[in-house]
Formats: C-alpha cells, sequence, structure tokens
C-alpha cells in the first residue's frame, strides 16, 4: 500500500467536504473500525519484524495526519456554524406569546392580605355561617328585641317552614362570631373573622345588600382603647401604605362601649370611613358567660367593599358581584 | 337633624367657632356634622336619640366639647291646676308613662312671630300659625314633642287607649287611616284625636278661629311607638324623638318652656294644668367609677379634675369618694347612660379620641392557630387562577324561575320572607345559576370565558355548605373540554392531598336538579372512596339553550365542606430510583360502556408494585368496532433495588394480560418502546 497515496488521498477528500456528517463519514472511512488506516494496521502482522517496525512506524503518523486534518475541519465547520448562528436574526420586537392567566377577584386579594396582616400579630382566623339565629346576630350582642338599634340592622329573614319554628336570618354582620367564639374558647385570644354578610336595604355606589365583612376580635386581661389604636394604626399602614393617617371619632354600637368610627384619608384629603370598633360591651361577656369585668376586650369590623374601593380606586360596590371579567382581569 | 347656628349661639354668651369649625368638632366628639351656610346637619346616634334631637341637647354637648358655660333658664313656677268638667285617664301607665295637660283660655292664633319663623324655616320646618309654631318650636328647642288641641272641639272625656280594630283616625293632612287594634291613641267620646307620639288629628286641629287650647306634654314608650310607626308606616318628627326612648322627664321642661314663651304669643287669658298623670317618676342614676379602670380602658392619664369637668359640663353630679372612686349622679334624660362602660365613653369622647397616643397591646405571644380550611381554600383558589380560570363573587339568592329551570325541589330550597325582588326570593342551593349566567355575560365580548366562585350554598332545615363551582366555555366547542375540567379536578384533587378520588360515571346518582342541569350522558360524579363529593361535565343543552349559550357550556361543581374533610397537607417523599424505568405498551379492546378509568386500576393493581405509571395514550373508537373501543396503555416498570430485567418486566405484563383476559378483554397488539 502506498501509505503517502493514502494520504494524499485522504486530504483531498477531507477537503472536498461539505458538512460536519461527511467529514465524519470520511474521517470513518479511513479512521474506523474497518477504515482504511486501521485495516493497513490490521495487516502488518503478516510483515517481517523490520518492515513491521517501519511501515507501522509510517502508518502512525499518516494516522497522526488524517486525525489532525480532520479536526482542524471540523474545527472549521464548527466555526462557521457558530458564526452563521450568530448572524441569524428573529424580529425582537414582536411582542410575546399571550399566555393564558387566570385572576383573583378583588375582594379576595383583600382579604388575604387583611388576614396576613393580623396573623402575622397572633390573630387567628375563623369563619362562621351566613345563616344565623337571632340570639347571636343580635341577642348576644347587646341587641335586644325591641331595641331601635335593631334598626341599623335590615335584616333579611328567613321564612319559616313551621310556625313554631326558630327566627333564622341571614347575618347582617360578621359580629355573631364574637359570642360564637367567646363561649367556645378561653381568653386570651385574637381572631379575625372574614365572610359575606347581608343587608336588606337600597343599593347605591358605596352599599349592596350583600358584601363582605372581617369581624376582629382580642380579647385579654388588659386591653385599651390606646392598643387598638396602635393595632389599627399600624394596619393601615400596612394595607394602605406606611404614610398612612388614620382618625378615631365616637360612633356607636350596642355591643361595644365606648364605640368608634375609624377612618383613613385619601389624596384628596377626605376622611373615608373603614371600620367600626370599639371596647367590648360588659354585655357580650355577660351573655357568654363570662364573670363581669374580668376580661377587656377590642372588636372591630371592616367592610371589605369599602377597604378595596380605597385601594384600588373602585367607584361601584355593586360591580365586584357582577363577574364582569372586564373587571376580574384587571387584578 | 338640621340645627340653626345662631339658634345654638343663642345658648353662649361665648362667640362660637364657624359653622365649620364647630360641625368638625362636633364630629370629632360623637355627632359626625356637615355645616351648609348657617346650618348644621348633625346626625344623631340612635343612644343619643333622647337627648340629642334638639337645640338645647346638641348646645350642652358643644358646651362639654369647648369648655363653654350654657346660658340657659326656664321659668320654674309649677302650674296651679285648674278645674274641669272632664276626665282625662291613661288606661296603660306602661305604655303612657307620663300624661300632662294644660288648659289656655281665650287664646289668639295668629301668625307666629317672625323670629320663631325664621328658626323652624332655618331648621327644616314650614311655618304655620302661631299655635303650631309654638309647640314645634319647644320640640326643636327641648326634644320633647308637644301638641295642641282645639279644647271645645273635644268631646267629653280624653282617654289614652288602645285603638280599636276598624276605628278610623283623619290626620292633620287630611289622609284617612283605618286602625288596627291595639295601636295607642288619644281619644274622646267620639274617637281618635290622635295617634299617640306619632301624629295629631283633623278633628281637634287649632286654626286662627280657635279660642280655647289643651296643650299636651306626654311620653310614650318606644315600643308602642314603633308599632304605630311600622303599622301604619308613619314616621313623623315626633315619632323619631319617642322612637329611641325618651325620658318622661323632659316634659317638665317642655310645659314650662312653652309657658314662658306662650305667653307672649297667644297670648292666653290664663294657664291652668289639667293633669299630670305620673304615676312612677323616672330617677337619677348614680353610677360608682373607679378612675383607675377608667384609664385602664382608654389608655390615657386623666386627672380626676378633667374627668369633674366633663362630667359637669354634660350634666351630670360628681362627687369624689376618694382619689379613686367618683360617684356619678346621671340625670334621668341620659337612658343611655347606664354602667361604668358608658362613663367611660363620655369621658373618652369629650377628651378627645385622637388625643388618646397608640400604645402597642402587651399580650402573651400565642402564635395564631393554622386555620386549614382556610389555608385549602387559598389553595385551590390559587391552583384555579394558575389554570387560567377568574375568581368571581355572585348574589347568594336566586329567583323562583332558577328552580324550576335547574330542576330544583322547591320544599329543599330556602325562602326569604322578605326577599329585595322576586328575583332573590330564596337562598342560592347551587353556585351554577348565577355563575351560568355571568359567563353568559361575558361571552358577549371573550371568547374564552372560564369563571369560578367559591361560596356558601343553602338548602333546608338550615343547611350550608360551602361550595366550589367552575363555568367554562371556549367556542369552538371542541369535545375535549369535557377532559380538560377531568383532567382539572383530578390535579386539584390531587393538590389537596387526596390520593383515592375517582371518577363514576356509571351509577351517576341523580342529586337534586341533576337530571336538568347535566348532560345526562356527558358528567360525572367525583368521588372519594364511597362518598360523592361532586359533578363535572357538560350542562344539559336544553338548559343551556334555555340560559341562551349557542355552545357547549361545561363545569364542576363541588361541596368542599365535604371534600376537604379527605385532604392533607402530609406529604412523603419517595426515594429517587437509581435503576432505568422500563416503558411498555399495552393494547387492549374492551367493551363500549367499560370504564377507563377501571381498566386504568386494573393494569395498576395486577401488575403489583413495580408498576409506577400506568398512563392511558390513546383510544380508539372505529366504525368496526361497534361495540367496542381499543386502548393503548403505557405502562412504567421500575424497580429501586436492581435493574428489571426483559424476562421480569415480560413476567409483570403477562400478570396484567391475565387479568384483562379474566374480563374477557382480548389484546390486540404490544408495541416496545
Amino acid at each position: 500500500m502506498d501509505l503517502d497515496q493514502v494520504s494524499k488521498e485522504a486530504q483531498q477528500a477531507i477537503n472536498k467536504c461539505r458538512d460536519l456528517s461527511e467529514l465524519e463519514e470520511t474521517a470513518r472511512h479511513y479512521l474506523g473500525k474497518k477504515g482504511v488506516v486501521t485495516t493497513a494496521f490490521s495487516q502488518l502482522t503478516k510483515l517481517s519484524l523490520s518492515q513491521k517496525k517501519s511501515e507501522g512506524k509510517k502508518l502512525n503518523q499518516v494516522q497522526a495526519i488524517i486525525a489532525d486534518q480532520v479536526k482542524q475541519k471540523e474545527k472549521d465547520f464548527k466555526e462557521n456554524l457558530f458564526q452563521s448562528k450568530s448572524e441569524s436574526k428573529i424580529d425582537i420586537s414582536r411582542p410575546g406569546k399571550k399566555i393564558k392567566l387566570g385572576h383573583l377577584h378583588p375582594l379576595t386579594k383583600v382579604v388575604r392580605e387583611v388576614e396576613d396582616i393580623f396573623q402575622l400579630i397572633g390573630f387567628s382566623v375563623v369563619e362562621g355561617p351566613e345563616l344565623e339565629t337571632e340570639y347571636y346576630n343580635f341577642d348576644a350582642l347587646n341587641i335586644p328585641a325591641d331595641h331601635p338599634a335593631r334598626d341599623i340592622w335590615d335584616t333579611f329573614w328567613i321564612k319559616k317552614s313551621k310556625p313554631k319554628q326558630k327566627k333564622n336570618l341571614l347575618r347582617t354582620h360578621t359580629s355573631p362570631n364574637q359570642a360564637r367564639y367567646l363561649e367556645k374558647n378561653q381568653p386570651p385570644l385574637r381572631i379575625i373573622v372574614p365572610g359575606m354578610c347581608y343587608r336588606h336595604e337600597a343599593t347605591d355606589r358605596t352599599h349592596g345588600f350583600q358584601f363582605m365583612q372581617i369581624e376582629g376580635l382580642m380579647v385579654d386581661e388588659q386591653v385599651s382603647l390606646a392598643n387598638f389604636k396602635a393595632v389599627v394604626e399600624r394596619f393601615s399602614q400596612m394595607f394602605f401604605g406606611p404614610d398612612t393617617e388614620i382618625r378615631i371619632i365616637p360612633d356607636y354600637f350596642p355591643f361595644t362601649e365606648p364605640s368608634v368610627e375609624v377612618s383613613m384619608r385619601n389624596k384628596a384629603g377626605e376622611w373615608l370611613e373603614i371600620m367600626g370598633a370599639g371596647l367590648v360591651h360588659p354585655n357580650v361577656f355577660k351573655a357568654v358567660g363570662y364573670p363581669p369585668y374580668q376580661w377587656q376586650g377590642f372588636a372591630f369590623g371592616v367592610g371589605v367593599e369599602r377597604l378595596a374601593m380605597i385601594k384600588y380606586g373602585l367607584d361601584d360596590v355593586r360591580q365586584l358581584y357582577q363577574g364582569d371579567l372586564r373587571l376580574i382581569q384587571q387584578f | 337633624m338640621i340645627f340653626d347656628y345662631a339658634w345654638l349661639q343663642s345658648f353662649f354668651k361665648k362667640k362660637l367657632p364657624t359653622p365649620q369649625k364647630l360641625a368638625d368638632l362636633l364630629t370629632n366628639h360623637g355627632f359626625e356634622t356637615q355645616s351648609v351656610g348657617s346650618v348644621l346637619d348633625a346626625s344623631i346616634p340612635p343612644s343619643r336619640a333622647g337627648d340629642c334631637l334638639s337645640h338645647l341637647g346638641l348646645a350642652r354637648e358643644i358646651s362639654a366639647i369647648l369648655n363653654y358655660r350654657l346660658n340657659y333658664s326656664v321659668a320654674q313656677k309649677s302650674l296651679k291646676p285648674g278645674k274641669f268638667d272632664f276626665q282625662v285617664s291613661v288606661i296603660d301607665p306602661e305604655q303612657c308613662p307620663r300624661y300632662y295637660l294644660s288648659f289656655w283660655s281665650d287664646v289668639k292664633v295668629g301668625n307666629g312671630p317672625t323670629e320663631i319663623a325664621d328658626r323652624l324655616r332655618k331648621a327644616g320646618q314650614r311655618p304655620i300659625n302661631a299655635s303650631v309654631d309654638l309647640v314645634n318650636y319647644i320640640m326643636l328647642e327641648t326634644g320633647q314633642p308637644v301638641h295642641a288641641f282645639d279644647a271645645d272641639l273635644i268631646k267629653g272625656s280624653i282617654e289614652v287607649r288602645p285603638s280599636r280594630s276598624g276605628e278610623i283616625f283623619i290626620s292633620l293632612e287630611n289622609k284617612r287611616y283605618r286602625l288596627p287594634k291595639d295601636l295607642l291613641v288619644i281619644a274622646d267620646q267620639a274617637g281618635p284625636l290622635a295617634l299617640a307620639g306619632v301624629k295629631g288629628g283633623k278633628r281637634a286641629e287649632v286654626t286662627q278661629s280657635t279660642k280655647n287650647i289643651l296643650i299636651e306634654a306626654a311620653n310614650f314608650d318606644y315600643r308602642t311607638v314603633r308599632r304605630t310607626v311600622r303599622s301604619l308606616d308613619l314616621r313623623t318628627e315626633a315619632s323619631w324623638r319617642f322612637e329611641n326612648g325618651l325620658d318622661p322627664s323632659w316634659v317638665d321642661l317642655a310645659q314650662r318652656r312653652i309657658r314662658d314663651l306662650g305667653q307672649s304669643i297667644l297670648k292666653p287669658d290664663r294657664i291652668e294644668r289639667v293633669v299630670d298623670l305620673y304615676p312612677h317618676p323616672s330617677r337619677d342614676k348614680n353610677i360608682s367609677f373607679d378612675l383607675t379602670w377608667l384609664r385602664e380602658r382608654l389608655g390615657i392619664q386623666i386627672t380626676t379634675k378633667q374627668t369633674e369637668k366633663i362630667f359637669q359640663k354634660l350634666g351630670f353630679g360628681v362627687q369624689i369618694v376618694s382619689n379613686r372612686k367618683l360617684r356619678v349622679k346621671v340625670p334621668s334624660w341620659r337612658i343611655d347612660v347606664q354602667a361604668p362602660e358608658d362613663l367611660v365613653e363620655e369621658v373618652g369622647r369629650i377628651y378627645g379620641y385622637s388625643q388618646i397616643k397608640a400604645d402597642p397591646p402587651r399580650a402573651l405571644l400565642i402564635p395564631p392557630k393554622v386555620n386549614y380550611q382556610r389555608l385549602w381554600q387559598r389553595l385551590i383558589k390559587d391552583f384555579l387562577v394558575n389554570f387560567g380560570l377568574n375568581e368571581t363573587y355572585q348574589y347568594s339568592f336566586l329567583s323562583e324561575r332558577d328552580l324550576s329551570l335547574f330542576g330544583y325541589d322547591r320544599e329543599l330550597a330556602i325562602e326569604l320572607s322578605n326577599p329585595m325582588s322576586a328575583r332573590y326570593q330564596f337562598l342560592r342551593f347551587s353556585l351554577l345559576p348565577n355563575l351560568l349566567r355571568a359567563v353568559g355575560e361575558n361571552a358577549k365580548r371573550f371568547n374564552q370565558v372560564e369563571l369560578f366562585e367559591m361560596g356558601r350554598i343553602f338548602s333546608t332545615p338550615d343547611q350550608e355548605k360551602l361550595t366550589l363551582a367552575g363555568a367554562l366555555i371556549d367556542p369552538p366547542a371542541g369535545s375535549d373540554k369535557f377532559y380538560e375540567i377531568k383532567g382539572l379536578i383530578e390535579s386539584l384533587i390531587r393538590q389537596l392531598g387526596i390520593t383515592d378520588a375517582w371518577f363514576d360515571g356509571y351509577q351517576a346518582q341523580d342529586y337534586f336538579g341533576g337530571s336538568k342541569t347535566w348532560h345526562p350522558n356527558h358528567r360525572v360524579e367525583i368521588k372519594v372512596g364511597s362518598a360523592v363529593v361532586g359533578f363535572l361535565g357538560e350542562i344539559h343543552p336544553i338548559l343551556a339553550d334555555r340560559l341562551g349559550f349557542s355552545e357547549s357550556v361545561f363545569a364542576f361543581e363541588i361541596d368542599l365542606d365535604q371534600l376537604l374533610k379527605f385532604a392533607s397537607e402530609q406529604q412523603e417523599y419517595q426515594p429517587i430510583s437509581p435503576y432505568p424505568a422500563v416503558i411498555r405498551d399495552l393494547s387492549v379492546v374492551i367493551p363500549q360502556e367499560e370504564s377507563l378509568e377501571r381498566v386504568i386500576h386494573l393494569a395498576d393493581l395486577s401488575g403489583g408494585n413495580l408498576v409506577r405509571d400506568v398512563d392511558l395514550i390513546d383510544v380508539y373508537q372505529s366504525d368496526q368496532l361497534d361495540k367496542e373501543k381499543s386502548l393503548t396503555l403505557r405502562i412504567v416498570y421500575q424497580s429501586n433495588e436492581k435493574n428489571l430485567s426483559a424476562l421480569e418486566v415480560g413476567k409483570l405484563e403477562q400478570k396484567i394480560i391475565k387479568a384483562f383476559q379474566q374480563k374477557g378483554w382480548h389484546l390486540r397488539q404490544s408495541n416496545n418502546a
């Protein structure tokens, strides 16, 4: 075999290769298991020792040359490939593909945020029934039958199926859970109770006959209005932003004494009511069987729609119950 | 109530702040107030209606807030009783705790003085004549309603008694009322003259020609007045003042003040007392008040002196018992102040809540209890949102029409006795009706609408369940939507750590409304173990059409109270096998009605522990296979201990094939991948 010839042919074949796969093919042809060079090596056994030595040396050289040339060629190809890949262009100005995204309802977002803030300061989240008894909605909250204050909570009553059945209603506030929770648990305690409430009232931009409220209750040995102020200030700053200013003025609720209203100041400088609150009325403790004046507490009720309106700039609470995607998809 | 600023000023020698400033002060101390020109519109809380629905009442508050001296006095002499030839009686003193009547002879009822007419106008009332203006003025000043009768038009004795069923009462405005039984009326022999505490009647009206009048200053129980108001749907200035409770002692002030003023306005010849029926006079209350407790409740360091001053300005008596105890004498007309906590409020609101410094509570560091129900709710909502669904809240009410449309049993629905309207007559028994409507509304604007709601549903007797529902359209409706939802719910349930959920389409029970709500063949029951937790599938084509859909609508509704009982947050790590998995496909022909889920389950079960996963990769339904369907399962075999040989895998595969054959199913071909 003329090794010089082989080497020359190989060089030509390598140069002729147009791409990596042809190069691989060519490399295999010469250097593969059954390739020309490999076969030549196997033929060496037939030769004499001295011939073996010289032919073997030569073969090794040829093999090294071909391998080197393949390597060089491969490098060239890859460089070209990288070059052309790097030069390829796409229209990066085209908008990204639309990904299907769902959205939580703004009321859910508000409730979650409130829950998270209060859980940080040790309030547990509990829930109570929407279908409520007259006792928990009113009597246990120091609002006996005939109490003029019952008018404040215009109530949806459930039609009785039997005349003797007790009167049930849709809860007009989340406050029944004060009594429900106090009955079953031992102070000290801190809870918040989110939930849907209902009032038989004409609706307008800021009032719906169905709305969400979050009740808060803290009961301990020593709880003051100053304590409440600290909690509600911190809450408002976490919820609305660090510079939020709040105002506490007197209000009236039968189940708190004193009773207050909490407002926050908006950008226009107006005070917007965010919750009703106060110190738990001793009659509420009495109703749940606690010894009078042993425990103290504060309670509050936040309107979730109200918070949503202020936080997001919504202008009509009724929109929140329409399921309109044009609204929901903004959140 | 509308207050005339000048009238309020008349109670003070010192100049009041501007109306705007005064309004802000009142708002900060208990009465939300707006100033409009020279009047103030103050909202009086129900607890203060008994003493603040009057210029005097609000002036007293102002005096406490500003620490101004209140300048107000009335005649102290009591009226001499006269002799009259008619009787006055009160049947039930509980309904009419006090009845005071005076007789004014030979009065001149002309136009009232302009100063009074002016103030009435500012306070929102129309001047009529000297007599009417006078009684209205007294009410707006003292808060005690007063009424004048033409004495010569009264027939026989006067009785405060319950109405008789069917009695006719004609009001001052000439409105005719047929009274039900048991409303309290002032009546003579000829019948009702006035509705007690609510409205005067036409029959004994005082006019320009009236000579002699009877002036009534009475007290009526709030329950009695409320009954009349509700029963006749008639609310008046007078009823407003009685409805929240009024103290009978105001009668003294009103009858004295009306004499002061009336002398010069009506110019009577003489004024005599007819009766003052007041069997159980109201009393001032004494409350022992602990100053330390006060400071602890408000969280402020108020001095004894400051506290004493606040009480005095509010008209309370104060006696210092010790350096921490006061004895506070609360006038009977402060019916809202009954106990020490009420006194805390009085001090707090006059002191000013804005003056209280925030002070974080000191409490045991008890971490909040984890509410797993709430956590699951969050997880579920997030899961659905991540898959592109949008959350909604709908009203919790449905109409009678919804009952029949969705095939719900009326007996099971909870009905309201006073709904907003017929549309909201029942509590929702399912989330779907309103949710589907919302989908329909959105479908007018969006091609793809996928909504869900989590909320309570209701059914008799007094049942309330937390429920999750979703409804989707995705035109053009492909048959894949069903499987998409099924896959979604499957994954959702798995996320809740529930491993034994399955879908049952065979014995799907007909629950309430099921047959009208769901497509008879395109729906399944969602089950955990043997419990049905919900449904998913296509909405019945008839219902979809009635709801205005032209395309197919898909939905799911799940009883979360039920489902979440099975939820678990325990997650156990399965070691990752270092040995390769072997994948084999198996094709089997099964009867048309056979459940694919059961086939997969059977493959999984019969193959044993080394079967890691069984996936359905193809279902073939040809016309030739008209009573059968062919499916291909991809089965993954893997051991944690060794490489599985072809022989071992073959043995496992044979077990599965054998199980299939025992069911009478035959293999089509087997591709090894």
